[in-house]
């Protein structure tokens, strides 16, 4: 049996960038070499100084003309609550007629901080868990170009279908943080987007159905010139990557998240994002989330400095990972 | 009397010591040490103890270590005239934690040693250049020091990693493992509600005694 290539993809942040220099970066990390990047899509940045949150749908749509060629998925979208579920699969089904086929739809069940601005009330995690795994069917036959009714309890479709359909179905992936969710995707989804590298996580992913399906991850990382220049930048541009997860999908506002931010330390921040100019740290950061299970990484800069972190990836990361761009497939090639 | 452990208790039975199990039939009945004998303590009278052997070693068990019985029973017997008498204080469940055979109405085909598979097994400093074949029956492979004690495992993907990389470095630590005398039908129902598609089964000092897939659980495999 051949050694699988080690899928390196890059991660496109929307909280951080406005949208002109997301596509900017997606342009430079394609010219790179990356044949693959995941977008986040957030309607609130987390903290006031990230400053941005662009519609990435109309993000993924200039992404297609700057980058041609490049494979790109969101990471994640909210299945049900501020975008009615319609909206979302023909949202997706544009990206993926745009994209010409690369393209995949991640989804989860949503935080506070994006999706209650529509006055809703907040479910609890179960509750969220159920409308997902309502919708999903529901997404998997719209953008199969079936025609769709459905009244349930989260979610009613009056004989709807889309028009524009890519020529074949985008994958739908589902993020998890636990085994439930884990699970649901092994049941419902072409594959799982972990945020932890947690094991259990993917045996309840391969248990549930998941077996051979794609399973990607993130990895946060802040490549800079010292380490203190890095947890600076990571204090500026991504704090709560030291808060505990419990609170990222209950806190309200960017300014409930500026204010939690306040209690986390330097220390703690070192030990969430790698940060610094060492090529150990980062390499040892990406095996731990490939012996958990991963099948893909995208990689994360945290902060302005991408040319930087792609100086640090050619000369230096690709290397020491033994790592080859070219030879990452398309999650998007792959049958759904 | 003084207190014997599983490897002591194993020496005595091969010199002819009458292994007494002491707790009530029905736990007899279900699993008891190969030719152990029952007098439940609480029938435990001098009548009942006339058809044992004075002049051979007796050695009394119970449950686990935490149940008195055993110990209880050992002293009584000593009160009845008994001279040579063993106490095995971890008792039943430490041999069948350790795979060894045993007898019983719930036997040896009805738990998860029935079942297990060898996986293929490395060292922690072998390189995952060697993993090249080793996932083609197995979904893990597994890292084991030099008493086969299990250390952790490894996953396919690792395979993707630069080949001169220790498995020391990637592996997983802590992967989850099961007693050999786990019942089939109690693992397959933990194994479903964790979500687990695969279990190690080990001894209780870690030792590998092979790998159990859910798929082999199912009745009539």
């Amino acid at each position: 049996m051949d050694a699988p290539p080690l899928e390196l993809g890059y991660f496109l942040s929307s909280e951080e960038h406005p949208p002109d220099r997301l596509v900017a970066h997606a342009a430079a990390a394609h010219a790179a070499g990356f044949r693959t990047a995941m977008i986040s899509d957030h309607f609130n940045p987390w903290v006031p100084d990230q400053g941005d949150a662009p519609f990435v749908w109309g993000v993924l749509g200039a992404i297609a003309h700057a980058a041609p060629g490049l494979e790109v998925g969101t990471g994640v979208s909210a299945a049900v609550h501020r975008m009615h579920p319609l909206t979302l699969a023909q949202a997706a089904a544009t990206a993926a007629v745009l994209l010409k086929g690369r393209f995949f739809l991640g989804l989860g069940t949503g935080e506070r901080l994006n999706e209650q601005v529509t006055g809703e009330r907040w479910p609890r995690p179960g509750e969220r868990r159920e409308a997902l795994e309502e919708v999903l069917p529901l997404l998997h036959r719209l953008l199969r170009g079936r025609t769709v009714s459905h009244r349930g309890r989260h979610v009613a479709i009056e004989r709807a279908r889309l028009w524009t359909l890519p020529a074949a179905p985008p994958l739908i992936l589902v993020a998890a943080s636990g085994v439930r969710s884990a699970k649901l995707a092994g049941q419902h989804a072409d594959g799982l987007i972990g945020v932890a590298p947690e094991p259990s996580l993917i045996d309840a992913f391969e248990a549930a159905g998941g077996l051979g399906r794609p399973r990607f991850t993130q990895l946060k990382l802040c490549w800079a010139p010292t380490v203190d220049e890095g947890v600076r930048t990571v204090r500026r541009w991504f704090p709560t990557e030291g808060l505990p997860p419990s609170l990222l999908t209950e806190l309200a506002t960017p300014g409930e998240f500026a204010d939690a931010v306040r209690l986390v330390t330097d220390e703690a921040l070192a030990d969430a994002v790698v940060c610094g100019p060492e090529v150990g740290p980062v390499v040892d950061a990406v095996r731990r989330r490939v012996a958990s299970g991963y099948s893909r990484i995208y990689l994360h800069q945290v902060g302005p400095d991408q040319d930087g972190f792609l100086r640090f990836l050619r000369e230096e990361l690709l290397d020491a990972l033994g790592a080859d761009l070219a030879s990452v497939p398309l999650a998007s090639g792959r049958p759904a | 009397m003084d207190t014997v452990d599983t490897r002591q208790v194993q020496e005595l039975a091969e010199r002819g010591a009458q292994l007494v199990e002491v707790l009530p039939a029905s736990a007899y009945d279900k699993e008891h040490l190969p030719g152990a004998i029952n007098i439940p303590l609480t029938r435990m009278t001098p009548d009942a103890v006339a058809g044992l052997d004075r002049g051979a070693p007796v050695v009394t068990y119970c449950f686990d270590h935490q149940c008195d019985l055993s110990s209880r029973a050992g002293r009584w017997l000593e009160q009845l005239g008994f001279t040579d008498v063993h106490d095995y204080m971890d008792s039943k469940v430490a041999w069948l934690a350790d795979g060894l055979p045993f007898e019983g109405t719930q036997g040896p085909e009805t738990r998860a040693l029935a079942r297990v598979v060898d996986p293929p097994t490395f060292g922690p400093d072998d390189t995952v250049a060697a993993l090249a074949s080793a996932f083609e029956d197995s979904p893990v492979a597994v890292v084991v020091d030099g008493d086969r004690v299990v250390v952790g495992v490894v996953r396919p993907e690792a395979r993707s990693l630069a080949p001169d990389t220790r498995m020391r470095d990637v592996l997983q630590p802590g992967p989850p493992t099961v007693r050999p005398s786990i019942p089939i039908r109690e693992l397959a129902g933990s194994m479903d509600r964790d979500g687990q598609r695969w279990v190690l089964v080990s001894r209780s000092d870690g030792t590998l005694l092979g790998l159990v897939h859910r798929d082999a659980l199912e009745e009539g495999h």
